[in-house]
């Protein structure tokens, strides 16, 4: 090559075989959140499509966007109501229900949601080279939504029925964010597992479906030690029950299952991260 | 065509590779290794096949220098567009390595990116933001983008409204404004009117004074007016690498040979002579219960048979074939075709007022004579169509007719057509070493035979 052929002094993007193969998790984590924000534009867009297309050509227009996430616990609500509100050791039952069934859908949909997106837009995603973690991004931002809707209705329950928080409510956030690294990062190796192994996205269903009833959402879990070792293991009672035991002033529940699931969140959340921008580009084309 | 030399390299292709899968099963059994790859950090590069994997795209190798333009041509199936989704940062290559150096533009799939439920001023930062542009310079940009689409008030309505070329509208306007160093465009340039497809075409000539660009396109014509180079793929592999009227030769002869239809019987001219049975020249027709022995030959004006013609030559065409049934009204047509399968003439009996009769055998032969082939250079096909009356009794391809420059002036477009210029008004000049567009250059023979008479200037060619 001539001079005048030589490569310009800028560093090229090189595609092959090892291409992020190795990447570290800064190089991953630099990446996910450079997405996030380079796409956020992209990101909101999808999130107004989908919001406005919920109440398109209804003549309630918005209010279904807001009524429908808070149907869920109206139901179970309902339920409760039906015992005449019994309480749960020193929560109030409509407390206790509202406050598991609002954490029940966004931990249980930080599982689902990226399964979901991915195995459906996976191909779609290849064509218009948009990243992984704007996808999964995009598919949980509705979840958010119907959260901040389902917590104002906890909240306007929680004065109603159990007056004034403890001072142990500053430990919730914390639980919270642990939880929902947990559940998310979860999800997000299942999701591209479930690329390979299809059987993933039923087994979650299924697993979802009755695990509701063994996470202490509706109502309280007691037994002997099997029951005991299966809430210890059970990711979702312990964050559900801590939130709620730290709302209302009460101890700290599985404290050691507590701070292996946080370690956890922390760990698989970096896992997820490298594990992600590694198979992102593998993964296009096979899928 | 490019304005200046091209310089800098913009895409470097080494030696690439891509393999599909046949079914599903086995690309989740890709998946699956995939995954567990990207876990421990090693990858099985440049392994052999295994069952159920497809080559689709092998060994390519090529470079793109900023205002070059490469052409990819092929057949389906060929790899071309798998190609663009490699160099696009798609698709991962399974070998090879392929270097961008800079920003990479591409329009592969008019439906990427596009949601359909929004409007068209919110595709294009939703296409932007996608492409990787900021909201402040897609923001900067927007009337420019807009107007550029000239979509008017329909940029407001949800693009489940548009009509394809629409859509093609609103793609091309955003990524054009996305000014990328490497342009990727794929087919999406025969969406649209024509109108607006030669404002795309003269913004991507603007373009690739500061570009590389890589089309990959049917349409052979605007391969040759716009690449520099082409490659032919065939089997994912690159069969041919040279300049575009070559690429094309070649690619139609690979056309050809891969139709594996038997020659007629005639000796048609020009070097790939196969009759092969293409949509693109029309339909074909033998019915050899009406019309058998059918032969056609190009001679020159000495008679002698001939493998090209120059420009403004004499041509003739003889023609033998039997009539197996009687036939009220005998039409005799040979259209002649252009590469991209657009009839540039034809030779017609029905217009040359003549009738032929077959003799008692039914035989019939016919010589058409050309005194003067106003063709210009290029490879053209000609196609034998026999009538009775409006009913095809044959229809079949005879062949190529190579046309070389000859003795006819500078040319543009297909055909030369004589042609005679006079000014009316104004003041008359001899005419000047100034030509306008469309007159001889000056290493063409001058075939003009100006005249001037009182009160007017005439040019005739």
């Amino acid at each position: 090559m001539g001079a005048q052929d030589e490569p310009q002094a800028i560093s090229p993007r090189i595609y092959n075989q090892r291409l992020r193969l190795r990447a570290p998790l800064g190089e991953a984590a630099e990446y996910a959140l450079g997405s996030l924000i380079t796409h956020r534009w992209q990101i909101i867009q999808t999130f107004r499509r989908d919001f406005t297309g919920l109440s398109d050509l209804t003549r309630w227009g918005a209010f279904w966007n807001y009524a429908l996430p808070i149907v869920p616990l109206g139901v179970y609500v309902l339920l409760m109501a039906l015992r005449l509100f019994p309480s749960f050791g020193e929560v109030s039952g409509v407390v206790y229900i509202t406050m598991g069934v609002t954490l029940w859908f966004l931990f249980s949909g930080l599982l689902r949601s990226p399964v979901a997106a991915i195995e459906r837009d996976f191909k779609s995603l290849a064509r218009t080279d948009t990243p992984i973690f704007v996808a999964i991004a995009t598919s949980v931002s509705t979840l958010f939504f119907e959260t901040m809707v389902r917590a104002i209705v906890v909240i306007a329950v929680f004065i109603a029925f159990q007056g004034a928080p403890s001072w142990k409510i500053v430990y919730a956030p914390a639980f919270l964010v642990f939880g929902a690294l947990l559940f998310a990062s979860i999800g997000v190796i299942l999701a591209l597992f479930n690329l390979a192994y299809r059987d993933i996205a039923k087994i979650l269903g299924v697993t979802l479906a009755y695990g509701i009833f063994f996470s202490g959402v509706i109502f309280p879990l007691q037994g002997g030690a099997v029951m005991d070792a299966i809430l210890r293991a059970n990711p979702f009672f312990v964050f559900i029950e801590n939130i709620r035991s730290a709302c209302v002033g009460g101890g700290i529940v599985y404290p050691s299952s507590l701070a292996t699931f946080c370690a956890l969140s922390v760990a698989l959340s970096a896992i997820a991260v490298i594990f992600a921008y590694r198979s992102e580009f593998r993964l296009r084309g096979l899928v | 065509m490019t304005t200046g030399a091209p310089t800098k390299i913009v895409l470097d292709v080494d030696r690439v590779a891509k393999r599909y899968y046949r079914n599903p099963l086995s690309s989740q059994r890709q998946a699956s290794r995939v995954l567990f790859e990207a876990m421990l950090g090693r990858t099985r590069e440049n392994a052999n096949p295994q069952p159920g994997e497809i080559t689709v795209v092998r060994d390519v190798s090529f470079t793109l220098r900023r205002g070059e333009a490469i052409g990819i041509i092929g057949g389906n199936g060929a790899g071309k567009t798998t190609m663009l989704r490699m160099l696009a940062g798609h698709v991962l290559p399974d070998a090879g390595a392929i270097r961008v150096y800079g920003t990479t533009g591409s329009m592969i799939d008019l439906t990427s990116g596009i949601k359909d439920t929004m409007s068209g001023r919110a595709n294009i930062f939703l296409r932007s933001a996608i492409l990787g542009r900021r909201r402040k310079d897609v923001e900067a940009d927007l009337e420019e983008i807009i107007d550029y689409t000239e979509l008017g008030a329909a940029i407001d309505a949800p693009v489940a409204t548009y009509s394809s070329g629409m859509r093609m509208r609103l793609a091309f306007a955003t990524t054009m404004f996305m000014r990328p160093d490497v342009l990727l465009v794929d087919e999406v340039l025969s969406v649209g009117d024509f109108r607006f497809r030669q404002k795309c075409l003269e913004s991507i000539r603007m373009m690739r004074e500061n570009a590389g660009f890589v089309l990959v396109s049917h349409s052979m014509g605007d391969v040759s007016r716009f690449c520099d180079r082409v490659l032919v793929l065939k089997g994912g592999a690159v069969a041919f690498d040279g300049a575009p009227d070559d690429a094309i030769a070649f690619y139609y002869d690979q056309q050809d040979r891969a139709a594996k239809k038997p020659k007629l019987p005639a000796a048609p001219v020009g070097a790939a002579s196969g009759a092969a049975a293409r949509p693109r020249y029309g339909d074909y027709i033998e019915r050899r219960h009406l019309c058998d022995e059918v032969e056609a030959r190009w001679l020159s004006a000495e008679g002698e048979a001939l493998d090209g013609v120059r420009s403004g030559d004499r041509l003739r065409l003889r023609l033998s074939f039997r009539l197996l049934a009687p036939v009220r009204r005998l039409i005799v047509g040979v259209p002649i075709f252009g590469r991209d399968g657009e009839m540039v003439t034809a030779l017609s009996s029905e217009q040359a007022g003549f009738a032929a009769t077959p003799g008692a055998d039914g035989r019939v032969e016919i010589e058409i004579d050309v005194p003067e082939l106003r063709l210009t250079p290029g490879v053209y096909k000609a196609v034998l169509a026999l009538h009775d009356g409006p009913e095809y009794l044959y229809r079949q391809l005879i062949g190529e007719i190579t046309v070389v420059r000859g003795g006819l002036p500078k040319y543009w477009g297909s055909l030369v057509t004589p042609q005679r210029w006079s000014q009316t008004q104004g003041r008359v000049d001899a005419p000047t070493g100034a030509r306008p567009e469309g007159a001889a250059s000056d290493d063409a023979p001058d075939e003009t035979g100006g005249r001037a008479e009182a009160g007017e200037s005439v040019r005739e060619t």
